[in-house]
């Protein structure tokens, strides 16, 4: 039995005339305003003798063409042998190179966040629509042409998608799931330890904007009852499904749901022709998961500060599921932090220790993460066991729309991340794949895990993520060859979406928010001085 | 003996296995140097009573006995029939207990005699949880409980008194112990309070760890192999059950702990050890799971949030004969008349608010309270302890029953219904409030607790060759349930007790008592 609440007007009822008109105001900007033109190209498109990273992982094709037409690729090949049509809009790819576009498997552009964020909610829910038009562009303007948002906002973030759709806005291909189903909201236990009890108004309107009935009362359901309550969730119209394996906490992080229950969802997703994932922190919550004949896993290589198994990674890739790895987080400026500070609680540890009374289980836990059982350093291993046992790996980063910081909007944020960017939208990604180097893949590997991995993590490999004839025309230009450094994905000169050209620079058209500390709270006082 | 400083160093994935037995053979030797209570009343192994002219109820559920004589040599039943039948050996002491009725010693399935929360409790108490658990243990006796299980408490002080008792060094009733809900992190943690583990004190950690010793919530991390292992630890130290977390402790959202293939491997190595496996289970898809991996008894099966109980339940507790220890005393009786009205004024309260009328709708949280202050969760919670009942589940007598924190430290008075003794009593009489028949109640109270020890082989009913453990009570219970309260005498294993001398060291005193009393009774 769902309880379908109808959660995104409720938050405008009390909102005065001032704010409405904010809200008027934001929408028709990025409606009307959009200063980059809004249809495909009418014209052909020819990129003319560049090298081809086609995204398949073979050997690159020197001194190519490839040709656009409308919205896919009609022709790649050698430029001796592809003809450019008359009235052809031919860009020289002399010393450039072209890749597919990149995919994000694990994005999430909306406000779906609680606990410091609370401010940043309260402020900018009625702003939503153009918040996530904001990161996805961000994402767009680093090459990252479809995104898969793995938790947010389902009704937001469809309107953005449907309007990029329609061609009235720029922006990547999106995916959205919406809530993770039979978790609770931002501010709920299954998410973040917060109890019921202790939520004001706002939080629980919050948490029905973001479950739209799939929270909790999932996993107190029968399976009948479940069926239902799947279906009704499917019928708000999500791109795929995903479910919490486990608690989202990674240790102690107990099973969320049943077998039998797992393969009702699982069932009813498939059904609709749609993918199902999901997050699962302990050993055996994931191979719940995986016996359950689910299609992919995010982030398999945190698995409740435990090593994974032999047996679980032989499941992965004997079944195909794909793994959305993590990899701007164990690797880069972010290790190495993590490394100087493992150093460092190490030294500490290493004095004598006074006390009579002998330590407490929690303080050996707490020593034990803070140094040589670190979690971290088990994710890593793992990350790199999984891909040198050949699993499907993809590109998922948990980009947030500013990064993973405390507060949330710019504004709210005392400080600034001290580590380069490594969630924000756009640059997580790219230090994702060139993470997925520094943990065994070559560079050609990296890419094809950027792309058409990602395309298969869709289920749509026949329509984007390899530079092929008949499909999508979803590419970067780069200037540098990210074969010999990885790091040339940087190098990035145009995009180009659905056969339409993008200059990275205008991109985002139109923020909502400011830069860090440069807006802040201020009720005139200034004037005062 | 300080309980909760003593902590063994646990270490995930690493088996502690020889350190921890140097600590119990250590705590074995320290039992043995101590000097022996001197023997109260207890007989010598050849004494005989004869108790004559008693209706026996014998706990099977059939037709009472009339004028009956019973004969107890030593711990044991020897005889039992009609007086006209039964010879009373000559030198045996005998009982005329002519009009009165004589039922086996109850048995309550479910009890927590140690503290389990109230930090100052903790704090003032943590080097005489001995003393109070005597107590606990004792008051139960005083009201005719026999035997009692302990499902979850302080391990150590529970097993010292459980063999302190069983060596006849103090009165007490039979101890049944299990000391962890094996999976929970104690009683300041996640699991069982929704705590996380950063926001803990260093004193919580320490009693978190007199809870768990070492089968805390890292099980969960485990696969079944390790588990194996750490299941084996635990039950090397020398507890009488095992109970584990189907589900976490909280009603809602209530997740599972452990995948099936770990909650067999559990049930198994503890079924290897001879031992009963039961389990606390939240959800209808947890209980579920925690049924096919063979449990032999789950606590409180009515409490399943806020669903009514399935068929499909039911048909499986009853077809694998799952025994039910229900929480009959929470559901009957005054309580349930306090549930009525409080459901009453809660419904009154939400009618006058909502009619003032809030612009925006109700949000899911919202609804979910209302439906638990007005009562659901308790209309919903009887209707599945009468199912329980009616499908012909083995149901016994589990309460709850708490000693809770200390009374200095009580705002109110403890309420009655699970207040150990007291509340089992409550709970027996519940079950005839639930839809039982009185001599159905006390084969619940009896045969049924004997079944959810695996001992009734040993006690449980009267019959001959059994334990002697029996009550006798002034008026006819089958007459009218409320004459279990007529408790004339008690007998544990062939020693009558008075049930006025019981507790025989209270440390606990009056409720409320003032902070700088300073009286410490006993000592």
């Amino acid at each position: 039995m769902s309880n379908r609440v109808a959660s995104e007007p409720m938050l405008f009822g009390h909102t005065n005339r001032f704010q409405w008109m904010v809200c008027i105001a934001g929408m028709a900007a990025f409606i009307i305003g959009m200063p980059s033109g809004t249809a495909a190209q009418q014209e052909p498109i020819a990129i003319v003798g560049a090298t081809i990273i086609d995204g398949n992982g073979g050997p690159p094709l020197l001194d190519g063409t490839i040709l656009i037409e409308g919205e896919r690729i009609s022709a790649v090949g050698p430029r001796s042998s592809v003809g450019v049509p008359d009235g052809t809009r031919v860009i020289d790819g002399a010393g450039k190179y072209v890749t597919p576009g990149f995919i994000d498997t694990n994005v999430h552009m909306s406000l779906a966040f609680g606990r410091s964020w609370t401010d940043t909610n309260a402020r900018y829910w009625p702003q939503h629509d153009a918040l996530v038009l904001q990161g996805v562009q961000q994402q767009l303007k680093y090459g990252i042409t479809t995104i898969r948002d793995s938790y947010g906002a389902l009704l937001p973030m469809k309107r953005v998608k449907e309007a990029i759709e329609r061609g009235e806005v720029l922006g990547p291909r999106m995916y959205v799931a919406g809530n993770i189903v039979g978790w609770g909201g931002p501010y709920s236990e299954t998410f973040s330890g917060i109890p019921e009890s202790e939520l004001s108004l706002f939080e629980e309107q919050l948490n029905d904007s973001i479950t739209l009935g799939s929270g909790e009362e999932w996993i107190h359901m029968t399976p009948e009852n479940l069926r239902t309550a799947v279906n009704e969730y499917l019928d708000f119209g999500p791109d795929f499904i995903k479910y919490g394996g486990t608690h989202h906490r990674s240790s102690p992080s107990p099973i969320m749901f049943s077998p039998r229950a797992q393969r009702v969802i699982i069932e009813e997703t498939h059904k609709r022709g749609l993918v199902v994932e999901t997050h699962a922190t302990s050993l055996e919550g994931l191979r719940l998961t995986i016996e359950a004949g689910l299609d992919l896993i995010q982030h398999p290589e945190v698995v409740g500060y435990r090593d994974i198994t032999d047996e679980l990674v032989k499941m992965i890739v004997d079944r195909g599921v794909v793994c959305s790895l993590l990899p701007n987080r164990w690797t880069g400026e972010e290790w190495q932090l993590h490394l100087k500070q493992k150093r460092e609680d190490l030294e500490e540890q290493a004095k004598p220790f006074r006390r009579a009374i002998p330590k407490t289980s929690a303080e050996i836990r707490r020593e034990q993460e803070e140094g040589d059982q670190s979690p971290k350093d088990s994710y890593r291993r793992n990350a790199e066991k999984l891909i040198r046992e050949g699993c499907i790996v993809s590109v998922g980063t948990d980009n947030l729309l500013w990064g993973l910081r405390a507060g949330g909007a710019p504004e709210f944020q005392r400080e600034r991340d001290p580590v380069q960017h490594h969630q924000e939208p756009g640059i997580g990604t790219i230090i994702g794949i060139e993470g997925l180097v520094e943990l065994g893949m070559t560079a050609s590997e990296a890419i094809v895990a950027a792309t058409k991995n990602g395309a298969i993590a869709s289920k749509a490999l026949d329509e984007y993520g390899t530079l092929e004839v008949g499909k999508m025309a979803d590419l970067l230009i780069l200037r540098a060859d990210p074969l010999a450094d990885i790091t040339n994905i940087r190098s990035l000169e145009l995009v180009i979406r659905e056969g339409q050209i993008i200059d990275p620079d205008i991109l985002p058209t139109n923020p909502v928010t400011e830069a860090w500390g440069v807006a802040r709270f201020n009720d005139g006082s200034d004037e005062l001085q | 003996m300080n309980y909760i400083l003593f902590i063994p160093k646990i270490r995930l994935d690493q088996v502690l296995r020889p350190r921890l037995a140097s600590w119990v053979f250590l705590l074995l030797g320290f039992q043995f140097l101590s000097a022996p209570y001197p023997a109260s009343s207890a007989q010598d192994a050849e004494a005989v009573t004869a108790i004559v002219g008693a209706t026996v109820i014998d706990g099977n559920g059939g037709e009472p006995l009339t004028n009956a004589t019973v004969v107890v040599r030593g711990k044991r039943i020897v005889a039992v029939g009609p007086s006209s039948a039964v010879d009373v050996p000559s030198g045996a002491q005998i009982i005329d207990a002519t009009g009165k009725y004589l039922t086996p010693g109850f048995i309550d399935t479910n009890v927590h005699i140690s503290p389990l929360s109230g930090e100052m409790t903790f704090a003032r108490y943590w080097d005489r949880l001995d003393d109070v658990i005597l107590q606990g243990a004792q008051e139960h006796l005083k009201y005719g409980i026999t035997t009692v299980r302990d499902s979850y408490g302080v391990l150590e002080p529970l097993l010292e008194i459980r063999d302190k008792i069983a060596r006849g060094e103090v009165i007490g009733p039979r101890l049944y112990v299990a000391g962890n809900i094996v999976g929970w992190g104690g009683t300041y943690s996640e699991t069982f309070r929704g705590i996380p583990e950063s926001e803990l004190t260093f004193f919580q950690e320490q009693i978190n760890d007199a809870f768990t010793h070492g089968s805390g919530e890292d099980w969960m991390n485990m696969t079944p192999e390790e588990l194996r292992v750490a299941v084996r630890s635990y039950l090397d130290l020398g507890v009488d059950f095992i109970k584990y977390g189907g589900t976490t402790h909280a009603g809602y959202p209530a997740l599972i702990p452990f995948s099936l293939e770990a909650q067999k491997v559990i049930v198994e190595e503890t079924h290897n050890r001879g031992l009963v496996a039961e389990t606390h289970s939240a959800t209808l898809e947890g209980l579920r799971l925690s049924i096919l991996a063979g449990i032999d008894l789950v606590q409180h099966p009515r409490s399943l949030g806020m669903s009514p109980i399935t068929d499909e339940l039911l048909e499986l507790l009853v077809d694998n004969k799952v025994i039910c220890s229900g929480l009959q005393n929470t559901l009957t009786g005054k309580v349930w008349e306090k549930h009525l009205r409080d459901q009453a004024a809660a419904l009154r309260r939400q009618f006058l608010r909502d009619i003032e009328g809030r612009q925006a709708p109700k949000t899911t949280a919202e609804i979910r309270r209302d439906r638990q202050e007005a009562g659901i969760v308790v209309e919903v919670k009887r209707p599945n302890a009468e199912r329980l009942i009616d499908a012909g589940c083995i149901v016994s007598v589990g309460t709850d029953n708490l000693v809770g924190q200390a009374p200095e430290f009580r705002r109110e008075q403890k309420p009655e219904h699970q207040d150990p003794g007291i509340g089992t009593i409550i709970a027996i009489e519940g079950l005839v409030e639930l839809g039982m028949t009185p001599s159905e109640a006390i084969v619940a109270a009896t045969k049924h607790g004997a079944m959810a020890c695996k001992a009734l082989d040993e006690f449980g009913t009267v019959e001959v060759g059994k334990l002697a453990d029996l009550n006798l009570l002034t008026a006819n219970p089958l007459a009218d349930i409320a004459n279990v309260r007529k408790l004339e005498w008690t007998m544990k294993e062939g020693e009558l007790i008075d049930p006025n001398t019981l507790p025989t060291d209270p440390i606990w005193s009056e409720w409320g008592v003032a902070m700088d009393a300073g009286k410490t009774p006993g000592r």
